[in-house]
């Protein structure tokens, strides 16, 4: 009964959204508002339904049973609604709608024409993926027979980092979503209105970006402490799918900042806003389909592959035919110095984009080898840090003094006298980082020069309070200066220990000592397990911490994981999981002493809380025109 | 214009050399203690190899991270191997007759591979191009 309004307030959902496309143009404002209303309402009550199906365990719908179990506690209920292929895409349609309702708030008598013509391709998008969802993923289908209890949920998903990394994530796809129908809705206007379309697409881009960054390093955070391997990247086309759209949007809203100051790029910046939204379709289809087998696939199913790679060239097809027919109404003439800020800029987006095109070419370039000359081939990691980290290091180097810039040219002189003091102060903070870790790393010190280079320059930048700095920019580059530390730090100087070790003995890494106390059974609520009980002593034989990796079995879903047991200060993670072994050969032990990890963590909320401040300060023009 | 070409000179150097250097050390072993072997140089080498070799039976995995038997035996292999006195090209070799190119995941540069390899590069010129370009263009 439950699950039958559930589904009806889906079908709701596709007739308000196939409404919106006809009103959107030339309806009465009144009844646009009413579809809009009508759209967010009736997808956000088939979200809350299959949610609420998934809290009280329905086990007579198919989704419920093949994803939950009454064991499951109760924050897991919930997360587990977007924890599978058919919920995930429920929520996708409910962000979509959310935005499409935040678009129409900006409509008013001067930009209607923008915004209608946005709303229609919104709305466009919405119902692609609201037919897709009803006829190939409906999340309220039936089972034949009721069961007793649900098939339980893998248990490696059970986590409070992986309940809040999926809506993150939508977020940041979805707002894209925005800047696509943005871009499409200016192209059509053929320039020949006076509208600042990119004053209202910045907040949208922003929005996005921002939440990318914090859903991608929600992420990472995640695979470093759950996957036991002490590592946070692994190049997995998955990962990859939402690194493509991050760097995508980290372009645009680069590039938006030259529209708005100086009117130029508007047709690459027109461009990007495309992509950036169909690569993150098409990084879903990629891991929807299970063509590119990935830790993240749901299912394998030809059909909604399918779907999805018709729905992407429809709307690839379509964006990019209009751009190459209409684009040529915003090129213009402006060439950028390379000494400026415009340039900095322009080196910016060259290289975002080139990166971009890079991991999109290791990642689909198994498949495209296999289709043509039936070979199969792999492209892993070291690949991709062979050929990301080299285009990635100028790109830093540039925005570490691109906001010293000013706009045009800048005499080289000045720039010497400007850049002056953070060199220096990078210079003295890279000797001191590199002489504690000893070890001499080529990649390590560029790296360490280059994390330095942009926190020095951000800080100079600050005491000097130079005018015409935007606080958002600056807080998000010293993220950007953290998390590179911690990037290079983390993986130049990681020291590893891989013993076996019986009760009531020690083993030492780094300054510290391991004393292996205890191991015993315990019990959780849906697991078992075995727990180690470890005390670490530093040099002056003082208690560091106790550490508890434990090894567990769930049993509903037969499946074994290991937690890894982590203490972390602002030098260093300490990281040991427990492997196999029994009372009288002792057990293997994998120790990990992980240098600044932590500044990775910290630089991806600075980095957010930065673009949440620029989103702010957007709004605020925005009320402005 | 002189100075613009010399810093551009630069950079193309820093990005060479990087090319040069982009061995970043791994984050993750699934190494276990019985299969290390004393000879630290003979270890490292083993290790070094394991990372570029994919566990076939696993999900995007190096042989190195993956605690699946096949990766285990691989990791063995190798390590018998090194001590046999065969040299990285050889392993490499006798791997990929017994598995294909697939068990790479940094692949060799062949005719396969010749546009993975060599398009970021070619982006990448392209890319300096339009900055040169815009720079002219601009005095």
């Amino acid at each position: 009964m439950v699950a039958s309004i559930g589904n009806l307030a889906l079908w709701l959902s596709l007739i308000f959204s196939i409404l919106q496309i006809y009103v959107s143009k030339k309806g009465k404002l009144k009844v646009i508002s009413v579809i809009v209303n009508g759209l967010l309402i009736s997808s956000l009550g088939s979200f809350i339904i299959l949610m609420y199906l998934h809290i009280v365990s329905d086990f007579s719908i198919l989704n419920v049973f093949e994803n939950s179990h009454t064991t499951k506690p109760l924050l897991y209920k919930i997360s587990g609604v977007w924890g599978n292929h058919e919920g995930s895409m429920l929520l996708w349609i409910l962000v979509l709608t959310i935005f499409n309702y935040f678009i129409f708030k900006l409509y008013n008598k001067n930009n209607s024409l923008l915004i209608s013509k946005t709303l229609k391709v919104q709305s466009l998008i919405t119902t692609g993926f609201i037919v897709f969802t009803i006829f190939t993923s409906n999340p309220f289908k039936k089972m034949i027979v009721e069961q007793e209890n649900g098939l339980g949920f893998n248990p490696i998903l059970q986590d409070p980092a992986l309940a809040i990394h999926p809506p993150l994530l939508y977020i940041g796809y979805v707002g894209l979503s925005a800047a696509f129908s943005f871009s499409v809705a200016t192209l059509n206007l053929n320039n020949k209105e006076n509208i600042a379309w990119y004053t209202y697409m910045k907040p949208f881009v922003l929005v996005a970006w921002a939440f990318l960054t914090i859903g991608i390093a929600i992420g990472a955070l995640w695979a470093y402490y759950e996957l036991g391997w002490g590592g946070w990247w692994f190049w997995d086309p998955v990962e990859n799918a939402s690194f493509m759209p991050w760097l995508l949007a980290t372009a645009l809203l680069h590039s938006l900042i030259i529209v708005e100051k100086r009117k130029s790029l508007q047709a690459w910046v027109l461009l990007l806003a495309l992509l950036a939204f169909l690569l993150s379709v098409i990084g879903t289809f990629l891991v929807r389909s299970g063509i590119l087998t990935s830790v993240h696939t749901f299912a394998l199913d030809p059909s909604r592959g399918i779907y999805i790679l018709i729905f992407t060239a429809i709307l690839g097809g379509y964006s990019l035919l209009l751009f190459g027919k209409k684009s040529k109404n915003y090129f213009d003439k402006n060439y950028f110095n390379f000494f400026s800020k415009e340039g900095s800029i322009l080196i910016n987006n060259i290289l975002m984009t080139i990166v971009c095109a890079t991991v999109f070419l290791g990642t689909v370039y198994p498949l495209i080898i296999e289709a043509f000359t039936n070979n199969k081939i792999s492209v892993g990691e070291p690949y991709f840090n062979a050929t990301v980290v080299p285009i990635m290091l100028p790109a830093i180097l540039v925005m570490g003094v691109g906001p010293l810039l000013a706009w045009n040219r800048n005499k080289k002189s000045e720039i010497l006298k400007k850049i002056l003091p953070s060199v220096l102060l990078t210079g003295i903070m890279s000797l001191i980082i590199v002489s504690i870790y000893k070890s001499f790393s080529l990649i390590g010190t560029l790296g360490v020069i280059l994390a330095f280079w942009i926190i020095s320059n951000n800080i100079v930048i600050l005491i000097k309070k130079r005018k015409n700095f935007s606080t958002g920019m600056l807080v998000s580059h010293l993220g950007v200066g953290f998390l590179i530390l911690g990037i290079t730090a983390s993986s130049v100087w990681q020291e590893e220990k891989i013993t076996k070790l019986k009760t009531n003995s020690s083993t030492e890494i780094n300054r510290y000592s391991i004393f292996f106390k205890d191991i015993n059974e315990v019990v959780g609520s849906n697991y078992v397990a075995l727990k180690g009980n470890f005390v670490v002593y530093d040099k002056e034989k003082k208690i560091v911490t106790e550490l508890t990796p434990e090894n567990r079995y769930y049993p509903v879903t037969n499946i074994y994981t290991t937690e890894a047991s982590i203490h972390s200060n602002i030098f260093r993670d300490l990281y040991i999981v427990l492997g196999t072994g029994n009372k009288s050969e002792g057990w293997v032990l994998k120790i990990y002493h992980n240098p600044l990890v932590i500044w990775i963590w910290i630089g991806a909320i600075v980095i957010f809380i930065g673009g949440t401040i620029s989103i702010f300060k957007n709004l605020e023009k925005l009320k402005k025109i | 214009m002189n100075r613009t070409n010399n810093f551009i000179s630069k950079i193309i150097f820093i990005i060479f050399l990087s090319f040069v250097i982009t061995q970043i050390p791994d984050i993750s072993y699934s190494v276990e203690p019985d299969e290390i072997l004393n000879n630290q140089n003979y270890e490292l080498r083993a290790r070094n190899i394991s990372k570029n070799i994919r566990c076939v039976v696993c999900q995007n995995q190096s042989i190195d991270e993956s605690n699946a038997p096949l990766a285990k035996d691989l990791r063995i292999l190798i390590r018998n191997k090194i001590k046999e006195g065969r040299n990285d090209e050889e392993i490499y070799e006798f791997l990929t007759d017994r598995y294909g190119d697939f068990i790479l995941l940094k692949p060799d540069i062949n005719l396969n591979t010749f546009v993975l390899w060599f398009l970021p590069f070619c982006f990448l010129i392209f890319g300096i191009g339009i900055v040169i370009y815009h720079n002219k263009k601009s005095q």
